[in-house]
């Protein structure tokens, strides 16, 4: 079965995303398809590569990048909710002429237009957030 | 049609629980997830509300996150521990999943 | 699209300025109808103080989100649904909205819920 999910909260904002990582590896151990993750609102910054929690509790942001590299899952990050996160790929950086950019390379910027697609193509969808 | 409902909220402090037993139908289950699984403690003003959906509905809640918060006590009887693994099937046996948030 | 035709429902129970989730989901119901899905809007709880008319939010600097609801019926989003309950425990009423809504009984959300193909939440 195809599922798609989708993140609302922030790495440290709640358990919310922890949640939806859990479900994710739990998905992918048996013979579920994972079609998309997708972060908006404050789920975008576990796109972020400069999350620097104490070094004796998980770095969430970097277990989601893990992951997505491991299995190859296609990851999205919604462009207009990481603009204003400050979460920036190095065209955008370049674009707001900002100093440096932090997303990591194993999501893409891109619309609204892939949570639809997403919504459309896989047979459940999860909301995780708060 | 089945709908998983995700609960993530206690029921001791939002009225999300509430306002999801209003449109539960046979069939359809609840999973209590993160601070949703304070519902499963016999102690909430929800009790008796669950006790009475679990005539025409399952009720489940995640162990990781019972266990995490120090819930082992007797739970309430109607209430199924689930892993995520678990989580994942109920997913997909449902035909939709609505998470109140 | 080219995906099969499929019903989608994006619940909204959170205030109108309390956090950016109103907005993030009326971007995507207007994303959705954009691409010509068949997408509904019900609004219950809290939701409801989203749709009501008379919003200056000026001096919050927040923009305004019932004149983004307003553009529903240029978009074509003609399935806006609101929990008749949740409007009556906050006295308000269908003619206190800035865009038409059809007011829904528990019963008629209890079956618009168990039609959808996907329901989201923000």
């Amino acid at each position: 079965m195809k599922f798609s999910l989708i993140i609302l909260d922030g790495p440290s904002s709640s358990q919310s995303s922890n949640t939806a990582l859990e479900f994710a590896k739990a998905a992918v151990a048996t013979d579920h398809e994972l079609f998309r993750v997708f972060f908006a609102s404050d789920g975008v910054l576990h796109g972020s590569t400069l999350n620097t929690p104490p070094q004796d509790e998980l770095n969430i942001a970097q277990a989601w990048q893990d992951f997505i590299r491991l299995h190859d899952v296609d990851a999205v990050v919604c462009v207009a909710a990481s603009l204003r996160r400050g979460l920036l790929n190095e065209q955008e950086a370049q674009r707001y002429q900002k100093p440096a950019d932090n997303l990591s390379d194993t999501m893409e910027l891109s619309g609204l237009g892939q949570l639809i697609e997403a919504t459309l193509s896989s047979d459940r969808v999860l909301t995780f957030g708060n | 049609m089945m709908i998983l409902h995700l609960i993530n909220q206690s029921p001791l402090q939002h009225g999300t629980l509430d306002s999801c037993l209003r449109f539960i139908e046979p069939e359809d289950s609840i999973l209590l997830i993160e601070d949703g699984v304070y519902g499963a403690s016999p102690h909430t003003p929800c009790r008796e509300a669950l006790e009475l959906a679990s005539r025409s509905i399952k009720l489940y809640a995640l162990e990781a996150d019972l266990s995490a918060r120090g819930l082992n006590k007797p739970l309430l009887p109607c209430i199924t521990l689930v892993s995520y693994a678990e989580f994942v099937e109920l997913s997909a046996s449902h035909d939709t999943v609505q998470s109140w948030l | 699209m080219s995906q099969p035709s499929k019903k989608i429902l994006v619940v909204n129970r959170k205030s109108p300025y309390g956090s950016l989730r109103s907005r993030e989901a009326i971007d995507t119901l207007l994303v959705a109808s954009a691409y010509g899905v068949d997408v509904s809007a019900l609004y219950l709880d809290d939701g409801v103080f989203q749709l009501v008319k008379s919003q200056h939010p000026e001096q919050i600097q927040s923009k305004n989100i019932a004149k983004m609801v307003s553009a529903f019926e240029m978009y074509d989003l003609k399935n806006i649904y609101v929990d008749e309950q949740s409007i009556a425990y906050r006295g308000l009423q269908a003619q206190d909205f800035v865009t038409p809504v059809k007011v829904l009984n528990t019963d008629q959300i209890k079956s618009l819920l168990h039609q959808q193909d996907q329901i989201l939440s923000f």
